[in-house]
C-alpha cells in the first residue's frame, strides 16, 4: 500500500485500472448471483425436504470445495474450446456450434460460481438448521401458508447468513488469479500479478491493489455484520427436530436433479474431463510426487501455524477485540496483493541483514503469508466455538483454583477442540489450492502442485496440467469430506 | 359441553415412537377465563398445547372449537386455519421484522389502512407504541413478551395458548406484569390456556387449573378445590407439601394409628388421609392418646416454622408458630381429605 503512494507506477494508465475494476465488479456481481441462487436452493432443499439422494447431497454438495477454481477453468476451457474435440465433432456431425465462449466474463462467472457456491451452501445450511422451528410454527399459527413462510419468514431470517456466504464467494472471486488468467479475463488481481511479473513494478501492482483492498474491506464488513445478526437469532429457541417435508413424483425428481447439477458441474464433469486428458500423457512422476510432498507439507505446516495463532488470538481477544478485527483483514486481501506487499519489507530485511533468500527463508515467508491471509478463516470457527462456552464455565474453573492461562488450556481448548479442527481443515484446503501468493513468494525451483499446473496451463499443455490439478483434489478431498460430515451432523436432534 | 366452552378436548392421546406423551386427556376451556396447565417438565403439557395448536397431530381423541371439529376421526385442521393464538416460550419473534410488522404479520387479509389501525390499537393496548419500529433483538424480555402476546391476539383468536409465558421475566415487576397482561387477556374475551411448571403462578393466575403428570390429567378445577380437595396423592403433591397418612376406610370413616377421620364418599379399603402442613396442629400433652414425637428439623419460613417430625415410621410436616422439641404431643387434623390408596 505504501508503494502505491510513491510516484513510480506509471506503466498502468488510469483508464486501464478502470477497465480492470469494471471487469472485476461485473464478475463479482455475476458470481454473487450464481452462488446465492445455487447455494440457497440446494441448502433449502436438503435441509427441509426429503427426496432420493438427500443424505448424499447433504455432503456431496460441499465437495466442489476440494477442486481448485483453476482446475475447473482448465476443464471447461478445454471442453468448450472452439478448436476442441467436442465442438469440432459437433460441427462435423450435426453442423451445429455451441454458442458458448468460456474465455469470457460469462464463462468465467460460471466457472467461479461452480467453484464457490459451497460457501453459500454451507452458510445457508447452517442458517436453516439453526433457525428456531418456533419461528416457522409462529408463522403457521398466524395463518401463513407454507410458501408465505418460506418467502416472508425463513428466507428473510436467513438473510444475514446469505450476505455472509455471498461475501465470502465474492471475496474469493476478487482474489482469483489462476482461473481468470487461463480464461484470459483481465481483472484487478490478474492485472496485479502481470504488472509485477512483466514490468517488475511493485508500485504499479500496488496501485491496482488499492480499489481491491477497499472492496475487500467492505465485503469483510458485510460478512461480519451478517454474522452478528445470525448469532442473535441462533442462540435462543429450543432444538426441536426440523419437520421435513417428503417430496414425491416429479417434485422429488426435480429436487434430485437440482442438487445433482452443481455436483456434476462443479466436480464430476470437469474432473472426468481432466482425467481423460491426463490419460494421453506420460507424466513426470518424480517431479509431481516431490511437488505433492511440498504441497502437503506446506498445507499442514500452514494449517498448524495459522490455527495456533488464531487460537491464541481468539482466547486473548476477549480482552482486546480490535486485534482480531485487524488480523481478519488479511482474509479479504487477495493472495497476490499479500505476497507483493510482503516482498517489499522482506527485501529490506534481506538487504539489511545480508541473509540470502534461501529456501528456509522463502518457505517461512510463504507460511507467514498463508497465516496472514487465512487468519479470518481460522478465527471464525474458533471464535464461534469459544463463544459457546458459557462465561460461568470459565468462572467455575477460576474459582476452583486455575489461573487464567490454565483455564484457557484446561477448559477453553478441550471444549473448542472440534472448532479448532474445523479451522485447521479449512486452512489446509485453502493452502493446497492456493496459487498467486505461492507463485510469487516461493523459493526458486520450489514448485507446488498448483504452480506446476499453472505453468503447464500457460503453455497450453492441459494434459500435463490436469494431473497436478487432480492430485490437489485428492489431497483436499479427505479434509473436505471430514468437514462436510462434521457440518452435516452439527445439529442436535436431526 | 357448556354454552361458553371455547374449546373442548376429548380423550386425546399422543405417543412419539415408544414414548407416551399424552394419555386420554380431556379438558374444556371457557371463554373469558384463564386456565393454567400445571405439570413438571416432560409431563406432556407442551405436547398437549401443540396438539391444540395443530402443530402436532393427535393419535386419538377429538378437539372441537366453537362447535367446529379441529381434530378427530382422521381429520386434522392445519394450524394456520384454526384461528388459535400461540405465545411461544422463546416468543419466536421474527428477527427481520420490526415490532409493528411482527404484530401485523397475521393480518394479511386486512387492507393496509385497517391493518395499520389494528396494529396501532394493539401497540396502545400493550403500551409498546414507542417500540413500533424497533427490532426484536433490541427489546428487553418483558417487551418481547408483550409484542409476542400482541401478535398472537392480532387475529382476535377465540383461544390463546401460552407456553411458560412468564419464565423469561424475573424480579420485582413479575407480579405486576402478570396481572396487567392477564387483565388484558381476560378483557379480550378469549379462552386462555397457560402452560406452567410453577404451582404458585398457576394458583395465582388461573381461574381454573389443570394438573398434569406423566401424560395424564390428574385433576381439574378451581385453585381452591385442587389445593384443598385433591383427588390423589400425586395431584396433591403438585401444589405444595402434603402429608399422606395411610389407613383403612370402614363404613365412611378412615382409621389409622394417629386418628380417625370422616371419609363419607370413599369405598371401604386401604386409603390415604391427605393433609396440608397447615391442617395439622400439635400440642404438648400427657394424655394416653398423645404420641411420642421426634423432631427432625425446624425451618423458619416467614411468620411461622415448618416443623418436620417423625412418629414411629411416619414423617409429617406441620406449620407451627414456634419451633418444637422432642416430646409427647396430641395431634389434631382439620381440613384434610381422604383418597383411596
Amino acid at each position: 500500500m505504501i508503494a502505491a503512494l510513491g510516484s513510480g507506477g506509471d506503466q498502468i494508465a488510469g483508464s486501464e485500472i478502470a477497465r480492470y475494476a469494471g471487469t472485476s465488479a461485473l464478475l463479482a456481481l455475476a458470481v454473487g448471483v450464481i452462488t446465492a441462487t445455487v447455494g440457497t436452493v440446494t441448502a433449502w432443499l436438503t435441509v427441509i425436504h426429503d427426496f432420493p439422494g438427500r443424505r448424499i447431497f447433504t455432503w456431496a454438495l460441499v465437495l466442489p470445495l476440494a477442486v481448485p477454481a483453476f482446475a475447473l477453468a482448465y476443464a471447461y476451457g478445454d471442453m468448450f474450446d472452439v478448436a476442441g474435440a467436442l465442438r469440432t465433432g459437433l460441427r462435423a456431425h450435426w453442423g451445429v456450434d455451441l454458442p458458448i465462449a468460456m474465455r469470457s466474463v460469462p464463462g468465467a462467472a460460471f466457472v467461479l460460481g461452480m467453484a464457490f457456491y459451497p460457501y453459500v451452501y454451507l452458510a445457508m445450511r447452517a442458517a436453516f438448521l439453526n433457525q428456531s422451528v418456533d419461528l416457522i410454527d409462529a408463522g403457521r399459527m398466524l395463518g401463513a401458508s407454507r410458501w408465505r413462510i418460506v418467502r416472508a419468514v425463513a428466507l428473510p431470517a436467513a438473510r444475514p447468513a446469505l450476505a455472509a456466504g455471498v461475501a465470502l464467494a465474492v471475496m474469493e472471486t476478487l482474489a482469483e488469479y489462476g482461473a481468470l488468467q487461463f480464461l484470459s479475463v483481465q481483472t484487478l488481481t490478474t492485472g496485479i500479478v502481470r504488472t509485477w511479473s512483466v514490468f517488475g513494478s511493485t508500485a504499479g501492482a500496488a496501485r491496482l491493489a488499492l480499489p481491491l483492498l477497499a472492496a475487500a474491506a467492505l465485503l469483510l464488513w458485510i460478512e461480519r455484520a451478517g454474522r452478528r445478526g445470525s448469532v442473535q437469532e441462533g442462540g435462543r429457541g429450543r432444538m426441536r427436530p426440523i419437520p421435513v417435508a417428503a417430496l414425491n413424483g416429479w417434485r422429488a425428481a426435480a429436487a434430485t436433479a437440482t442438487c445433482l447439477l452443481p455436483v456434476i458441474a462443479g466436480l464430476l464433469l470437469p474432473v472426468a474431463w481432466l482425467l481423460t486428458l491426463t490419460l494421453a500423457q506420460t507424466p513426470d512422476w518424480t517431479r509431481l510426487i516431490a511437488a505433492a510432498g511440498r504441497t502437503l507439507s506446506l498445507g499442514m505446516a500452514g494449517a498448524v501455524l495459522t490455527v495456533m495463532l488464531a487460537t491464541a488470538l481468539a482466547i486473548g481477544a476477549r480482552k482486546m477485540p480490535y486485534a482480531v478485527r485487524l488480523a481478519s483483514l488479511g482474509y479479504a486481501t487477495p493472495g497476490a496483493v499479500m505476497a507483493i506487499g510482503l516482498l517489499v519489507p522482506a527485501g529490506m530485511v534481506w538487504r539489511g541483514t545480508g541473509i540470502s533468500s534461501g529456501v528456509a527463508v522463502g518457505v517461512g515467508l510463504l507460511l507467514f503469508a498463508y497465516a496472514a491471509r487465512l487468519m479470518a478463516a481460522a478465527l471464525e470457527p474458533i471464535e464461534a466455538g469459544l463463544a459457546r462456552i458459557a462465561p460461568s464455565t470459565r468462572d467455575g474453573a477460576r474459582l476452583l483454583g486455575r489461573s487464567e492461562m490454565r483455564t484457557a488450556w484446561d477448559v477453553d481448548l478441550p471444549i473448542a477442540r472440534g472448532a479448532i479442527l474445523t479451522a485447521g481443515l479449512f486452512v489446509f484446503i485453502d493452502i493446497v489450492k492456493e496459487l498467486p501468493a505461492t507463485l510469487i513468494l516461493r523459493p526458486f525451483d520450489f514448485d507446488t502442485l498448483a504452480v506446476i499446473a499453472s505453468n503447464y496451463a500457460l503453455d497450453e499443455r492441459l494434459g500435463q496440467a490436469g494431473l497436478p490439478s487432480i492430485l490437489i483434489l485428492l489431497l483436499a478431498i479427505g479434509p473436505v469430506l471430514v468437514l462436510s460430515r462434521r457440518i452435516a451432523t452439527s445439529r442436535p436432534g436431526t | 359441553m357448556t354454552e361458553s366452552a371455547a374449546l373442548t378436548i376429548e380423550n386425546i392421546g399422543k405417543r412419539f415412537g415408544d414414548v407416551v406423551a399424552v394419555t386420554d386427556a380431556s379438558l374444556t376451556l371457557e371463554a373469558g377465563t384463564v386456565t393454567c396447565l400445571l405439570g413438571p417438565s416432560g409431563c406432556g403439557k407442551t405436547s398437549l398445547l401443540r396438539m391444540i395448536a395443530g402443530l402436532e397431530r393427535a393419535d386419538i381423541g377429538q378437539i372441537h372449537a366453537s362447535g367446529r371439529m379441529l381434530a378427530g376421526e382422521g381429520h386434522h385442521v392445519a394450524p394456520e386455519d384454526r384461528g388459535i393464538g400461540l405465545v411461544f416460550q422463546d416468543y419466536a419473534l421474527f428477527p427481520h421484522l420490526d415490532v409493528a410488522a411482527n404484530i401485523g404479520f397475521g393480518l394479511r387479509n386486512l387492507g393496509a389502512a385497517s391493518r395499520a389501525a389494528r396494529v396501532a390499537a394493539l401497540l396502545d393496548r400493550f403500551r409498546i407504541a414507542p417500540l413500533a419500529s424497533a427490532y426484536p433483538h433490541s427489546l428487553s424480555g418483558g417487551e418481547q413478551q408483550r409484542v409476542a402476546i400482541a401478535r398472537a391476539l392480532a387475529r382476535d383468536p377465540a383461544v390463546v395458548l401460552m407456553d411458560e409465558p412468564f419464565s423469561g421475566i424475573e424480579g420485582a415487576l413479575r407480579r405486576e406484569i402478570q396481572s396487567a397482561i392477564l387483565g388484558t387477556l381476560r378483557a379480550s374475551g378469549a379462552a386462555v390456556l397457560i402452560v406452567t411448571h410453577d404451582p404458585e403462578d398457576a394458583m395465582r393466575n388461573g381461574d381454573r387449573i389443570v394438573l398434569m403428570h406423566r401424560g395424564r390429567i390428574l385433576q381439574a378445577g378451581t385453585p381452591q378445590t385442587c389445593y384443598r380437595a385433591p383427588t390423589s396423592l400425586a395431584a396433591a403433591a403438585m401444589l405444595g407439601p402434603i402429608n399422606a397418612i395411610p389407613g383403612i376406610v370402614k363404613a365412611g370413616r378412615l382409621q389409622c394409628d394417629l386418628t380417625t377421620y370422616p371419609a363419607p364418599d370413599v369405598a371401604d379399603g386401604p386409603a390415604l388421609l391427605l393433609a396440608r402442613p397447615e391442617d395439622v396442629t400439635i400440642t404438648p400433652s400427657d394424655d394416653d392418646t398423645a404420641k411420642a414425637v421426634t423432631i427432625l428439623g425446624n425451618a423458619y419460613i416467614g411468620g411461622k416454622y415448618e416443623v418436620t417430625m417423625a412418629i414411629d415410621d411416619l414423617t409429617l410436616v406441620v406449620h407451627q408458630p414456634e419451633p418444637a422439641i422432642d416430646g409427647r404431643y396430641a395431634l389434631a387434623i382439620d381440613g384434610g381429605s381422604v383418597v383411596p390408596a
